[in-house]
Parts: C-alpha cells; structure tokens; sequence
C-alpha cells in the first residue's frame, strides 16, 4: 500500500477524542465509518476526503444534537444515601434502635430508590432476624428434650442471634448502597 | 435581514430537516443499499438534510434499533470492507406510511403557510394600530 497513513491517523485521533464523549455505540459507528472511508486513499484523494468530512469536533457536535436528552432522573444527594444507608448499618445500636427507624423513614421519604427496593430494605432486617429467631427456638427445644449435654463446638443461642445483629444491618445498607449506584448509572 | 429574523429561520428549517431526515434516509435507501459515506454525501447534497457525517450516524443507530434498516459488510473495489446500510421490510412499510400521510399534509400546511393573505403586509407595520386603522 502506497498510503501515507499520517494524515489519516492524525484525523482519526482527533475524531476519536472528539467522540469520547458520545453513547459508545454512536461513536464506534462514526469512527468505523470515517476508518472506511479513508481506507485505501492515496495522500492527496486522503486530505482532499479528510477536508469534506469536516472539523471531527462539529462532526462530534453534529452527533450530540442527534441525541436525545435524556431528563435526570429524580433522585436525593449524595449524603441522603449514604446517611440513611449508615443508619441501617449502625442503626440497631444507635439509640436502642431508633436509629434504625430513622433510616426506615429516610429509606421510604427517599427518592433514589424504588418501592421495591424500599420494600426489601425494610424487611431484611425483621425477616432475617425472625427466621433465625425461629430456628433457634426450635432447635433449643429440641436439644433440651434430647440431651443437657453442651457441645462446646455449637454456638451458643445469644452466639447467633448476635451475629444475626452484625450481619442484618450490613445486608440492608449493602443491599441499598447497591441499588442507589445502580439507580443512578440507568438514564 | 436582521440576527434574530437569520437565526429564526435557520432554526425552522433545521426543526425541518431533522423532522423529516430519517424518512429522507429510507428514501434513499430505498433505491439501493448505501455505505454511510455515501448516503451522507446524498443527504447534504440533496437539500442539506444533515449538517456532517456526524448527524447521520445517531441517525442510522435509531433507523436500526427501530429494524427499519439493517447492515451487511462488503469490500468495496478498492479493498477495504464497506458497511452497507438496506432498508428492511417494515423500513418500508414505514415509508409507505409516511409517503401518503406526507402528500396530505404537506398540501394542508401549503395552504395555511404557502405564502401570505393578502394584506399581511400592512397588518404588521408597527407604525398601524389598531386605532388607527380603525380610523382609516
């Protein structure tokens, strides 16, 4: 091939840093078309081609006002998220729970997440805590109506149900601080 | 013209354009397929219909994403492979559609916009009012 590809690729660079910013799809589509298009060119049919395409930052530009805008979507600022996700977190232990009732009324004022996610917030914590209360009970009745012994290797009830205390509050303020980013990145 | 009456029209025959343009691509597509360099060359060419090369490739992603036109690769005679862009059938349903609401339509908007009734002329000078026509 007798191309002098430097002009060529110069023009590609700029074109592709003019449409970084461009939905990825939109801008491969122009950067693979130009590419086409000043494949195989001599120098001269090469600038003579590359000045018709024009600027690559008003092609970029010409894109963008093909693009609809998409309205932002409603949502709270970032310290609301976070506020009512460390409520969850360390809620329980804040106020002999009340802590934990804030962030529920944070969670069901918010506008970042959906009745969904607010519905599962709000039960995580009693479901799992409920679930668990209720396989200790009857696995205490049963142990007491088998044997007295202790097996030293089983944890102790208080044991589990304490970890159910740790770990709740942190599946809640995970589950929300994962929807929240999620919410925010879908347009 | 003043800035405000260049920049007024300017802005209505791009609402224009940009109204009609993906109807302007299947119409083309519709004579045979097309690679995007082409068909960007027929669209400035032929009424300014978009600004770049640029314009028309949101463009064609929508034609697309709607299946009113689809892609196929083919190496051009000069070596490297070429995009081409065809229209679908339900491309050209749409373009059916469009070609019979088109005629209609734009005989209606003629007949309101076509050119100025009689007297419009003297009804916007800003020197008459109503007072004094009335007078008159």
């Amino acid at each position: 091939m007798t191309q002098d590809t430097t002009i060529v690729n110069t023009y590609l660079r700029e074109v592709r840093e003019a449409v970084a910013e461009l939905p990825a799809d939109v801008a491969r589509d122009i950067l693979d078309g130009i590419s086409e298009e000043l494949a195989g060119l001599e120098p001269d049919a090469a600038a003579e081609r590359i000045a018709e395409l024009g600027d690559p930052v008003f092609i970029a530009e010409s894109a963008r006002s093909e693009i609809p805008v998409v309205a932002a979507k409603p949502g709270d600022k970032g310290w609301y998220t976070i506020v009512t996700g460390v409520l969850f977190l360390l809620g329980g232990s804040l106020l002999f729970g009340l802590g934990w009732i804030a962030g529920l009324v944070m969670l069901w004022y918010s506008k970042t997440w959906t009745l969904r996610d607010k519905i599962v917030g709000t039960l995580i914590g009693p479901v799992i805590g409920a679930v668990v209360a209720g396989v200790v009970a009857i696995s205490s009745s049963m142990a007491v109506a088998a044997t007295s012994d202790v097996n030293p290797l089983v944890p102790a009830h208080l044991d589990i149900l304490f970890g159910v205390a740790i770990l709740a509050p942190i599946a809640t303020a995970v589950y929300l601080f994962v929807r929240a980013h999620r919410e925010r990145r879908t347009p | 013209m003043t800035p405000t009456e260049t920049a007024t029209s300017t802005d209505a025959g791009a609402q224009l354009r940009k109204g009609v343009v993906e109807f302007a691509i299947l119409a083309l597509l519709e004579t045979e397929p097309m690679y995007g360099w082409q068909l960007s060359q027929q669209l400035i060419d032929r009424g300014g219909f978009i600004a770049s090369i640029g314009t028309l490739y949101p463009v064609l992603s929508r034609l697309r994403g709607k299946g009113w036109v689809s892609t196929y690769d083919e190496a051009s005679e000069s070596g490297p492979s070429r995009r081409y862009y065809r229209l679908t059938a339900e491309g050209t349903a749409r373009l059916g559609d469009f070609r019979s609401q088109w005629s209609i339509f734009s005989a209606a908007l003629n007949t309101l916009v076509g050119s100025p009734p009689p007297g419009a002329t003297e009804l916007q000078t800003p020197d008459s009012t109503p007072t004094e026509r009335s007078r008159a």
